[in-house]
């Protein structure tokens, strides 16, 4: 489903990452550690098209991350970034922002969906109405992953998605993230994360390694 | 009527006046004076340049020569423009060039051919003034709306790359930041003309009623100059941006790096 073969990304120079290889099965929970500034969100960017490769294939469902598969290949996947951000002036437009595109739109989804995603991930459905900016951390972060979640991707790419959120809603990511089939990808530094997924890389100076 | 000359004698009290902020820095050790010292030599000497330069334009008043002079400016505006956004000339010269024309140009059109109407339509006493005020301010908003909306890409590169999986266009992707570029430009102009008359009279307004025009004539130039001040700005603002989209980034639809200029060694 996801395949990186003898990849080498460099950075303005020095490399960053060399030689990585594997593959990812559909399905499978897959947890990305390492120091900070090791490259894990280089990694995650690379598969969408998001960073430049050095040498070596990424593939995503057989296809090569190159600009004339690029468009299909972000079709498949949800990015949820490591810092969760809103633009519009309510949480209600930044959380149906996707369905103001034209790839989306009509598609809009019922006030029974919407609250049945917020009510997964604890969120009160008013705040809706809330200003974006006044949105606490957590609440952001959750209003993200919902909005990824509403687009009924199979592919998920979370980097530290639960930083800023306590333990009860953080089970509630887990549930719907790493308790269901879709195909995740993560980065996390979350002990219980990390125990949760079935497969944990690890990358140390430019080099990935799966831990047995 | 004109405007009381000054004799050179008090016109060199002047330069002495600038001894009194000069002496503030010095205290403060703010270390600004020789950067002090050096603009206002700049400003003394390119006003005087083009004091001279304006005299023999006035005087020839050709419609050739005209032309000349506002591709010249817009090329250094756009110079400028570039270099104070931190972005590279050699990639993004024509789209912001074009953009810049583009607000400028329309609303002299407008003023010259349907508003003022001088005789001839490109009298340089007209043309050339207009032209250079509504440069100038393209300039200043263009630095600001550029230097936003790329460096506020660059910063939440990850926010933008979240948008393009979620279907986005590339369009639809960077309207978010581009909405954020252009208000913030746009709200000094906004709030200028909020005050504008009551705490200052502006420059150009300041200059005719010295000059000895009668004030009403003066305001229905200010009230002009305003609107196609802001008219020129939003024009130029938003035709750089999209103008620049196709340059600034790759077939991946990703930033490209080489856009920003002066790449810092890291
Ligand atoms: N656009 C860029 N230009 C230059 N250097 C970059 C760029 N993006 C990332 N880097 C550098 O590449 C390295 C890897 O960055 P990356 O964001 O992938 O680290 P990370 O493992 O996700 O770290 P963290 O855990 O802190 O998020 C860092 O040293 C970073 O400074
Ligand atoms: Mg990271």
């Amino acid at each position: 489903m996801i395949s990186f073969d003898a990849v080498t990304i460099g950075m303005q120079g020095r490399i960053l990452m060399q030689d990585v290889s594997f593959s990812i099965m559909a399905g499978e929970k897959v947890v990305l550690c390492g120091k900070s500034g090791s490259g894990k969100t280089t990694l995650l960017k690379a598969l969408v098209g998001g960073a430049r490769i050095t040498q070596g294939v990424i593939r995503v469902n057989g296809l090569a991350v190159l600009s004339e598969n690029i468009l299909q290949i972000r079709q498949e996947l949800a990015y949820i970034p490591q810092e969760p951000s809103v633009s519009q002036e309510t949480a209600a437009e930044d959380l149906l922002l996707p369905f103001s595109f034209k790839a989306h739109s009509g598609k809009e989804p019922t006030t029974a969906q919407i609250e049945a995603v917020l009510g997964r991930l604890l969120l009160d459905p008013v705040i809706l109405r809330q200003k974006s900016a006044t949105l606490s951390g957590g609440e952001k972060q959750r209003l993200v992953i919902a909005r990824a979640i509403l687009l009924n991707k199979r592919i998920f790419l979370a980097d530290e998605i639960t930083s800023a959120l306590d333990a009860e809603s953080k089970n509630a990511v887990f549930t719907f993230l790493l308790e269901s089939e879709h195909t995740v990808l993560s980065i996390s530094h979350d002990l219980e994360w990390i125990g949760r997924c079935n497969r944990v890389f690890i990358i140390e100076n430019g080099i990935l390694r799966e831990e047995k | 009527m004109e405007a009381l000359d000054i004799p050179l004698a008090r016109f060199a009290l002047l330069y002495l006046l600038l001894l009194l902020p000069l002496y503030f820095l010095q205290r403060l050790k703010l270390g600004l004076g020789r950067e002090v010292l050096i603009s206002v030599v700049r400003m003394s000497v390119q006003l005087f340049l083009v004091g001279i330069y304006l005299k023999y334009i006035f005087a020839i008043n050709s419609l050739l020569l005209n032309i000349l002079w506002i591709m010249v400016i817009m090329v250094v505006a756009n110079l400028n423009i570039l270099k104070k956004a931190g972005l590279a000339v050699k990639k993004l010269f024509w789209p912001s060039l074009a953009g810049v024309a583009c607000g400028t140009l329309v609303v002299l059109g407008v003023f010259l051919f349907l508003v003022v109407r001088p005789t001839p339509l490109y009298d340089a006493r007209y043309m050339i003034p207009l032209a250079g005020m509504l440069l100038g301010n393209c300039m200043n908003g263009n630095i600001l709306s550029l230097e936003r909306f790329y460096s506020g890409l660059r910063k939440s590169e990850s926010t933008f790359l979240s948008y393009l999986l979620m279907g986005a266009t590339l369009k639809e992707a960077v309207h978010p930041f581009m909405r954020e570029a252009i208000r913030s430009s746009l709200a000094p102009t906004i709030a200028s003309m909020m005050t504008i008359g009551i705490v200052s009279l502006p420059g150009m307004m300041t200059g005719q009623i010295l000059g000895g025009s009668f004030p009403l004539v003066a305001i229905k130039y200010q009230i002009m100059i305003m609107i196609g001040i802001f008219t020129s700005l939003v024009i130029s603002m938003v035709a750089s941006l999209y103008l620049s989209l196709p340059f600034a980034f790759d077939r991946m639809q990703m930033l490209r790096p080489e856009i920003f200029a002066g790449k810092k060694k890291r």
